[in-house]
């Protein structure tokens, strides 16, 4: 089986009287040979009660970084488990604490929680950080230099504004997000620099408001059709969630029947969710690399919200049908469409970039987040 | 003068950790020492087997990095060609066969491979059958930890927590209750005096113990006619409840289910079981990203009802044995249920309690064997 990097020969089209090369990813990795990898992390995580969890990002990370080629080179995941293992050990106690102060103490355990959303930034950058530094393409590693602070106000304080504002802000914060991200990454010793127009924000977060928007009223257009003048809309809600004995007024036929109603209204609530990510994470994909230069080099992002909906979608889908063991092959295929999707453009080949100074990592705030579920899931 | 070494072996990149350029190169392997030769320069460069990691460690990678000492790296396929050097004649050495040189780049991933030091992982990862016993073992020791592995480390924690830990739960509780649930009880304070007193008669006397409680009465306002036990021993009954019911042995009866609640510390119990599955579920899969999916959370919620219906019917069995002592008969709890519950139904799978049916059922057939001292 003779691989992809070969087929990532690039393309020269001329423009402007300068000769751009195209040098697209391709992802080489197999749904069936990250099944195994998948399986056995599984297994030996739960056995080990979550120590070989370490080893198994690593494993992970390597396969997906390693199947990942540009120009015929692929990408490196230089992380050793025992760095990884340092940080789970620390997130699973912040875990423990949580969880008993919050069952014990409610008072304590809300308390905690507050205490850890405001360390999420923290934890964020520190991940980015790490990521970074453990990358390597064709011997040279990357760097993230954004600071606490910033990761605060991007992460945190932005977000909440967005929220307060009725989502007036949101746009202005997604884009200080991705600049965030952008400009404070290195490539050796190569800033990567970065451009977003606002009008650009606004069209993402409108197009995903329209697509929860236009599942909602679908979902609602529905019930309501099926049930108009049969009973209030808040005495149905009422009775499908009342699944205890007591209290309940409507007998077992009307139950059906609401059933028979409520179900597609969920399930297109649900589709439309799915959307709106799909759509949110296309373009926020699409403006942080088209956005991208490292030095002469800008990136073609081309991700399209209906098409990678679509496949969240059917993965979402095959994995419930499969009690979860479609998880790798998803992975895959998402990883697939990515690379699909993604290309470097610039003029001459990628053998001019020189080396940063040589940094160390501590992998705390990479694996806190990874126990508590903490990612940035940007392109 | 050192011997030009021969530019045979196979074909790898070399990068320097200086620039992102790739410098050809072809690379010899003996066993112990790896040498490479830079084609454009000619330089030479060689590392024990000790002082090469492998960067990529995937099983059916075709395309190998090896980390090198001093930030440099070796890239070569697995599929690549071989290069052979200048004439026999120049070097003085035969030209190396293909074969040769392709045994060479095998026992250099087996080296490293075993010096990697987990073969054994590779194995279980190629073989369908150590794949499956594993998952099979795996499966096994999960369900039988959620199922019965986590209710009994909560039953026995519970009984060494510290008293002062139930007593913050119940008195926090009983706050946050009294805040957003109840108001003050409208029962007339006579009424409350008498349920007292009948509760206390009933926990006094030989063989007639009961946990350490106190009770209390609300409003019980959007919850309606209910009863609850917390941590810390308060009984709380609601003003609906006592209303509802026709003979005070009905609420004694209900009194008797929640003080079995208290006798076998179900909410601390409860508390911990979740604690234990959460910590399993998320130290278990909190690698595999994040887990979304509506699907997931279902087993958790199908669990969570199973261990409550467990405690409720552990409940009523405790109150059937208190009340068969004190010769108060099985039937007012089960005519009190009935009262709360106007379409009783069996037990479904996310119900917390058993079905009002199948309650009713036990409690029916209790009282016709009467065991009054």
């Amino acid at each position: 089986m003779s691989d992809a990097p070969q087929i990532s020969a690039a393309t020269t089209t001329i423009s402007d009287g300068t000769e751009k090369n195209t040098y697209p990813f391709s992802f080489t990795g197999r749904g069936s040979e990250y099944f195994s990898i998948w399986i056995v992390n599984l297994a030996l995580t739960i056995l080990t009660l979550g120590i070989y969890g370490a080893w198994a990002k690593v494993r992970r990370m390597n396969w997906f970084y390693g199947h990942t080629f540009l120009d015929g080179h692929n990408f490196v995941y230089h992380a050793q488990p025992m760095q990884i293992l340092k940080g789970r050990i620390i997130g699973i106690a912040l875990l423990l604490a949580y969880l008993l102060t919050s069952h014990f103490t409610p008072a304590l355990g809300v308390a905690l929680s507050l205490a850890l959303m405001v360390a999420t930034p923290w934890l964020l950058r520190s991940s980015l950080r790490f990521t970074a530094r453990m990358t390597s393409y064709r011997g040279l590693r990357f760097d993230f230099t954004g600071s606490t602070g910033q990761a605060f106000w991007v992460f945190l304080l932005l977000p909440a504004l967005g929220i307060l504002s009725l989502g007036l802000l949101m746009p202005y914060a997604t884009q200080q997000s991705l600049a965030y991200v952008a400009r404070n990454t290195f490539y050796g010793s190569e800033i990567v620099t970065w451009e977003g127009k606002a009008k650009d924000f606004w069209k993402m977060h409108l197009k995903g408001g329209a697509a929860i928007l236009l599942a909602l009223l679908l979902g609602v257009g529905v019930f309501a059709v099926g049930l108009l003048g049969q009973y209030s809309f808040m005495e149905s809600i009422g009775a499908f969630f009342d699944t205890s004995d007591e209290n309940s007024g409507v007998d077992p036929i009307t139950r059906r029947f609401l059933f028979m109603y409520l179900v597609p209204m969920f399930i297109l609530i649900y589709i439309g969710f799915f959307m709106y990510t799909a759509v949110v994470r296309a373009q926020s994909a699409n403006l942080l690399y088209n956005g991208a230069k490292l030095n002469q080099f800008g990136f073609n992002s081309t991700q399209k919200g209906r098409s990678l909906g679509a496949l969240m979608l059917l993965n979402s889908v095959l994995g419930m049908l499969t009690f979860g063991l479609y998880q790798p092959w998803a992975k895959v295929a998402v990883a697939k469409y990515r690379a699909r999707h993604l290309a470097v453009v610039g003029p001459g080949s990628l053998d001019s970039f020189i080396a940063g100074a040589q940094k160390d990592a501590s992998a705390i705030g990479d694996s806190v987040g990874d126990i508590l579920d903490i990612d940035i899931s940007i392109g | 003068m050192t011997h030009p070494a021969s530019s045979s072996g196979f074909d790898a990149s070399y990068f320097d950790g200086v620039s992102s350029k790739a410098h050809a190169c072809t690379v010899r392997f003996d066993g112990h020492i790896l040498r490479l030769v830079l084609t454009q320069s000619g330089a030479q460069h060689s590392w024990p087997l000790a002082e090469l990691v492998l960067a990529v460690q995937a099983n059916d990678a075709r395309q190998i990095v090896l980390q090198l000492p001093g930030h440099c790296e070796l890239h070569f396929s697995l599929d690549a060609g071989f290069s052979h050097g200048p004439e026999p004649a120049l070097s003085g050495a035969a030209a190396e066969s293909e074969a040769l040189l392709r045994n060479e780049r095998d026992a250099l991933m087996q080296a490293l491979r075993r010096q990697d030091g987990w073969t054994w992982l590779h194995t279980i990862e190629r073989n369908k059958v150590w794949m499956v016993a594993l998952l099979l073992v795996t499966a096994g020791l999960v369900f039988s930890s959620l199922r019965w592995g986590a209710p009994l480390a909560a039953k026995y924690l519970a009984g060494v927590l510290p008293e002062s830990v139930a007593q913050t739960m119940g008195e926090q509780s009983m706050a946050i209750l009294d805040k957003v649930y109840f108001s003050p009880s409208k029962l007339p304070p006579a009424r409350q005096q008498g349920l007292q007193q009948q509760l206390r008669a009933y926990c006094s006397g030989k063989d007639r113990a009961c946990p350490h409680f106190q009770l209390e009465f609300r409003d019980g306002g959007s919850i309606g006619a209910n009863a609850l036990a917390l941590p810390n021993g308060t009984l709380v009954v609601t003003d609906q409840l006592v209303e509802l019911a026709q003979q005070d042995s009905e609420i004694i009866a209900v009194l008797a289910h929640e003080l079995g609640h208290i006798a076998q510390q179900h909410s601390t119990r409860l508390a911990l079981q979740t604690i234990g599955v959460t910590l399993i579920v998320t130290t278990a899969l909190g690698d595999l990203d994040s887990v979304a999916d509506m699907g997931q959370g279902l087993p958790a919620l199908l669990l969570q009802s199973g261990y409550s219906r467990d405690m409720e019917s552990e409940a009523d069995d405790y109150a059937l044995q208190w009340l068969q002592k004190r010769c108060i008969s099985p039937t007012h709890l089960a005519t009190i249920l009935a009262r709360i519950d106007d379409h009783p139904s069996k037990t479904g799978l996310l119900d917390s309690h058993p079905g009002t049916l199948d309650r009713m059922e036990k409690f029916k057939q209790a009282s016709n064997t009467k065991h009054c001292s």
